[in-house]
């Protein structure tokens, strides 16, 4: 790392650094001076000058701002429902205020500490999986120097995005199935037959297996997005100083991505629980609530299916706290590792 | 097309390519066999699907009558035309909130940055629930409004973030040189900031645009008039069967020929839209402009 | 929050009705401290709408009492007029209903819909609800407030309290269709009285017109041929069977094919378990409710499905294979038999078939068999309380929309327009290419008014007779669920969570990952979660409708 800064010269200063030294700058207790990169002038001027500074600034977010505020925080008074019986057609105000009901009903439930637990390990092999994967097919692709191979793979890669799940855990089926293609071919073969779909053991991957399938080459795409904004220039004076393809990889490439790399994994923690709802829907009946049942599975039944809205509310609400956690932990930990996160200190 | 390697990068041995060539092919094999498979399923006679048990990957006899029996009678078409209206008209508007919102708060030291951020992360993590949606859109107006395909999703937590994170990646340097130009915010945006972002402006509009396309559950919840659906809901109608089909919808369910002509119709059009946008991935954006 | 919900037909599998209208512990008191109350127990009941026939066409076959629908191996040579008055008076009409086709072509475009506006004079605006999200968009609706449509479709899922809903926002049209009321609209009067009481009362009240359903429930649908060329008899006993599903297995064909859905709940084993004689939801036994998830021959049907799945007859991926792929392989002949809705009984599933193999259904197997009926409704229409003479107009145009099967408006409902829609040759009704896309799927009036089921085929008069002959020899044997049409006062709030329990039991149990003892404990869990309960509800609402 400081290798690279160094070798890259006072002229052309790293991506990397340059956002390093503009972490610093960004922090609204950085002292002022010396065409200090971040810090805008008058930064400890009163609120009302300071409106004024940043006028163009604030008014464009006014149209973002104002759809959270329309759309989300005009909608938050949702979460209320996790403390009513709520009937829709009685309305927020006429439904029955239940207190903690909702919540009790649900922790007291074996069913539903048991699909906590699956999602937890769902959740986790898919962040084991789900970041290495498309990152390695990212890296092969922006590897390639030929063109026209390197888009025609990129075209395709990405396609399984937009097959539905139902068409995806059809094909899976299709192929793997005790009566599908591949065992098939096996007992043709003489070879005896895999027992993937419908078994308890192989459910877990399987169901890694299929996301891979559907949303790798989806998931490349932001990272080839972040692999076009690394300097050149560091990989030439990587080269010279003689690093190997390793080398610049794991002193060029991945710090070059890494900010990028921190936002996704911080974010993907603030959604931890949502592992899919429909994927599960469609399988968790081969293997039984043992094994297959997730939390959203758990709650459609509970909540959903019987329009227990508030039941369902107190689920999202429990999902939220779990994210909240999450994120907030993440991004310390982003922080330590001398990262900006999501958000700043 | 060039292909040659940039001067520090040398030609890989053959072992190397070989490698790289051999786990590629898996990849596209892995991904285009079952692809194939769904095309071919479409082009199948239905009775020749049936015989084979539901997936055809060579069809016996090729015919269009799926695609014929389906764009038949103009509600496709229609709804054709409904989703890339609100597919153009909302990225449009999405790319340019986001990017307004994301430079805002991408900028050091802007007067109530930090509140607004976590106050948009919050929203991030408590999703809007359906109900309360569904009472926000009637309460707008918004109820039987093409807008309630739009309006509703305008701002992604998830592409905001990321979308911030990239135009804080760009050198500092470059920002402060061009105010010594004397250049304002919005210069700085346009001249600065978003030239070198064409990648991840690439990826977030692809973003918002496959999820306009995609979209098709709130045009059912938000309105009452069909005439409006866009080709998400249009096209789910052909694919009675999902998951669970029994009686009342076994008695009028389309063929399976049908049905995989219907996910090559509803995707064929917005997957178009990834070759073009390969050309902002460009290697190394920013090496060019840290040099002038 | 965000989850997005699939559709719910696992509910309708269960036969509804009686899984479907359990109620739960929380509910007891609605909001504003008025209690709601939709039960019956303690009302003055309302009389049954009267049941005058219609008499049509002479059929080839009658229909009788007990559900046998009247059989029609040809299409009636002669049509009768069974509307004379005029029915609109120009206005519009919203109707909201379930969709299982394509979205319509719009009116102007629609020679379909202009011939219905033109026929009933009324300008009709069709809100379709596609049946996967049907639940959601009812939920929605009914938070609007008072903006409803004219007309709306409940289906027979049980919407959470939809009942209530029901009698806040709808019109009470007893007094217009109660006892001999109805005889003013002779089309209602000529729906059987079994589908009223399938829709029920609403504190005593009648809120609605039901859509009725022959009386057969699931069945099981057999590759006739197959079983022909093993031997196999039309009447076989419990090990007869057994062993016929075991012969036909073989060679990448499977005897007997399940779904994720016919294992989401009680739809794989309604067949079996009316084979050997377990009640139909519950037993009525003293008046108290008896779940037939207690009973031996509910334990002894797993046990039989059991053996099968250990025999391989099973096609090995029943727990997860989708209806639809179930179905292409029921269609070419990989599986040979499996349970389904009466309503698969139609053209489009002979058309599939394509003539690979004679369609037939199979007879109970075991000695003292009582094969499961459906509920005999699909749902039911309800009108936005308005003025009389609006209600009347509306009631007008469902009287319409069910005319029955041999007259000039069922011809318009479900066929379209001679000689646009339909051509009329020795076989009966060929339908044209323009009915691929204008026809009662994709604009379904049949949802604001339907004509009781005939048996008529068109072209498939012999498939037709051998499902008559199975109606005839497996109905008088067969029971109702004595749930149906009954409210609780609590209802509603636990169908999926019940559902799920057993389906999860039976699936596990008889796919060999628990033992068979393990059924007892699944029992223990359906009633804690709200099986008793419902039972005990169940039994005051009886006692008050009987």
């Amino acid at each position: 790392m400081t290798k690279v800064t160094v070798t890259g010269g006072a002229a052309d200063v790293s991506a990397i650094d340059a956002q390093r030294s503009s972490d610093v700058g960004r922090r609204p207790t950085a002292p002022a001076g010396r065409g200090d990169r971040g810090v805008r002038p008058g930064a400890r001027r009163g609120h009302r000058q300071r409106i004024r500074r940043d006028r163009l600034l604030l008014l464009l977010m006014v149209p973002g701002v104002a759809y959270f505020v329309v759309f989300h925080y005009g909608a938050l008074f949702g979460n209320t429902l996790a403390f009513l019986d709520y009937v829709p057609f009685l309305g927020i105000a006429g439904s029955e205020w239940v207190g903690l009901a909702n919540f009790q009903q649900m922790f007291g439930d074996p069913g539903f500490w048991n699909a906590v637990r699956n999602t937890v390990v769902i959740a986790a092999l898919q962040l084991v999986f789900f970041f290495p994967a498309p990152l390695a097919l990212a890296l092969l692709l922006h590897s390639l120097v030929g063109d026209v191979v390197r888009r025609f793979v990129q075209s395709v890669v990405y396609l399984p995005h937009f097959l539905s799940w139902v068409i995806v855990v059809a094909l899976f089926q299709h192929m793997l199935g005790g009566a599908g293609v591949v065992n098939g071919w096996l007992g043709d073969l003489g070879l005896g037959s895999i027992h993937v779909i419908g078994n308890p053991d192989a459910y877990k991957p399987l169901v890694v297996a299929q996301v891979l399938w559907k949303e790798c080459g989806w998931a490349t795409i932001i990272f080839l997005a972040a692999l076009s904004q690394v300097d050149e220039q560091q990989y030439e004076a990587s080269a010279l100083d003689g690093a190997g393809w390793w080398r610049r990889l794991w002193h060029v490439t991945l710090p070059g991505i890494r900010p990028v790399l921190v936002l996704l994994v911080v974010l993907r923690l603030g959604e931890f629980l949502d592992v899919g709802f429909e994927q599960f829907f469609l399988q968790r009946q081969a293997v039984g609530p043992e094994v297959g049942e997730v939390l959203d599975t758990f709650v459609y039944f509970t909540g959903f299916a019987n329009g227990e809205f508030g039941y369902a509310a107190a689920a999202g609400l429990f999902k939220g706290v779990i994210g909240v956690a999450l994120v907030y932990t993440a991004n310390k930990v982003a922080h330590r590792l001398g990262e900006q996160g999501v958000y700043q200190r | 097309m060039k292909h040659s390697y940039p001067a520090w990068q040398g030609r890989p041995g053959p072992a190397i390519r070989a490698a790289k060539a051999f786990a590629l092919a898996v990849v596209v094999l892995l991904v285009l066999f079952p692809l194939w498979t769904v095309v071919a399923t479409s082009l199948a006679a239905p009775q020749d699907v049936i015989a084979n048990g539901g997936w055809v990957v060579w069809p016996q006899r090729i015919t269009f009558d799926a695609y014929a029996e389906i764009l038949d009678g103009g509600v496709v078409t229609r709804a054709l035309l409904v989703s890339a209206g609100v597919t153009f008209v909302g990225t449009a508007l999405s790319l340019t909130c986001t990017v307004f919102l994301a430079y805002a708060l991408s900028r050091p030291g802007v007067y109530g940055s930090r509140p607004v951020l976590l106050l948009i992360l919050f929203t991030f993590l408590f999703p809007p629930g359906m109900i309360p949606l569904f009472l926000v859109v009637r309460t707008t107006g918004l109820f039987d409004q093409y807008a309630a395909l739009i309006l509703p999703f305008l701002v992604n937590v998830f592409n905001l973030v990321v979308m911030r994170g990239f135009f804080q990646s760009i050198p500092a340097e470059l920002l402060e040189a061009a105010r010594i130009d004397g250049a304002g915010d919005l210069a700085i945006l346009w001249r600065v900031v978003l030239p070198l972002s064409k990648a991840v402006l690439a990826v977030i509009g692809l973003f918002y645009a496959v999820a306009y396309w995609n979209r098709f559950f709130e045009a059912i919840i938000y309105f009452n008039d069909q005439s409006k659906w866009p080709i998400g809901t249009v096209l789910r109608q052909y694919v009675t069967g999902g998951a669970d089909m029994t009686g009342e919808a076994v008695a009028t369910a389309a063929p399976q020929s049908t049905q995989m002509a219907v996910v090559v119709l509803a995707t064929a059009p917005i997957v178009l839209v990834y070759p073009f946008l390969q050309r902002y991935f460009v290697k190394g954006v920013l090496t060019g402009a840290l040099k002038a | 929050m965000a989850v997005h919900l699939p559709r719910r037909s696992l509910l309708r599998l269960a036969g509804a009705g009686a899984l479907a209208g359990v109620a739960g512990p929380l509910l007891t008191g609605c909001g504003d401290g008025a209690k709601r109350d939709v039960g019956n127990a303690g009302k003055d009941l309302v009389p049954w709408p009267a049941h005058v026939p219609f008499s049509g066409p002479p059929p080839d076959a009658p229909g009788d009492d007990q559900g046998v629908q009247p059989l029609y191996l040809t299409y009636p040579q002669q049509v009768a007029r069974s509307v004379n008055d005029t029915v609109g008076d120009g206005s519009e009409i919203t109707a909201m209903v379930i969709t299982y086709g394509a979205p319509p072509k719009p009116a102007e475009a629609n020679q379909f819909w202009q011939a219905v506006n033109k026929a009933l004079n009324v300008n009709l605006k069709i809100v379709v609800v596609p049946d996967a999200e049907y639940s959601q968009k009812m939920t929605t609706l009914m938070a609007s407030g008072d903006d409803l449509p004219d007309i709306i479709m409940f289906s027979q899922l049980a919407l959470p309290r939809a009942a209530e809903f029901i009698q806040a926002q709808c019109a009470d049209i007893s007094d217009l269709v109660g006892g001999d009321a109805v005889r003013d609209y002779p089309n209602l009067a000529n729906i059987p009285t079994r589908a009223w009481k399938a829709m029920g009362r609403i504190n005593g009240r009648i809120y609605g017109v039901p859509l009725e359903r022959p009386a057969p429930g699931n069945s099981l649908f057999v590759n006739r041929t197959a079983l022909n060329q093993a031997d196999v008899p039309v009447q076989w006993d419990t090990e007869g069977y057994v062993a016929a599903m075991r012969k036909v297995t073989g060679g990448r064909r499977w005897g007997i094919g399940g779904s994720k859905s016919l294992f989401g709940g009680v739809g794989a084993i309604t067949y079996h378990a009316g084979s050997l004689g377990a009640p139909n939801q519950w037993r009525v036994d003293g008046g108290k409710f008896v779940s037939t998830l207690t009973t031996g021959q509910f334990e002894e049907a797993i046990g039989v499905m059991r053996r099968l799945a250990e025999a391989g007859a099973y096609h090995p991926d029943s727990l997860t294979l989708s209806a639809t792929d179930l179905q292409t392989f029921w269609h070419s002949g990989t599986v040979l038999s499996l349970t389904d809705g009466f309503g698969s009984v139609a053209p489009n599933t002979l058309a599939k078939i394509n003539g690979r193999f004679q369609l037939d259904l199979g007879r109970p197997y075991g000695p003292d068999p009582t094969p499961w009926r459906g509920t005999g409704f699909f749902g039911h229409v309800a009108f936005k309380k308005a003025s009389p003479d609006r209600i009347k107009l509306l009631l007008r145009v469902c009287n319409y929309l069910s005319a029955p099967f041999g007259t000039a408006e069922y011809e318009l409902a479900n066929y379209g327009v001679e000689g646009v829609h339909y051509t009329k040759n020795a076989s009966g009704i060929v339908p044209t290419a323009l009915a691929g896309a204008e026809n009662n799927t994709n604009l379904p009036v049949k949802y604001i008014g339907v004509a009781p089921a005939v048996l008529y085929l068109p072209g498939q008069p012999e498939a037709a007779r051998a499902v008559h002959e199975w109606e005839k020899a497996v109905l008088p044997k067969s029971v109702a669920d004595p749930a149906v049409g009954l409210r609780s006062a609590t209802q509603s709030t636990k169908a999926a969570e019940l559902n799920r329990i057993v389906g999860d039991a039976v699936s596990a149990i008889v796919f060999g990952r628990k033992p068979v003892s393990a059924w007892k404990d699944a029992v223990t869990q359906w009633r804690q979660a709200g099986g008793d309960k419902l039972a005990e509800e169940f039994a005051v609402e009886y006692a008050a409708a009987t």
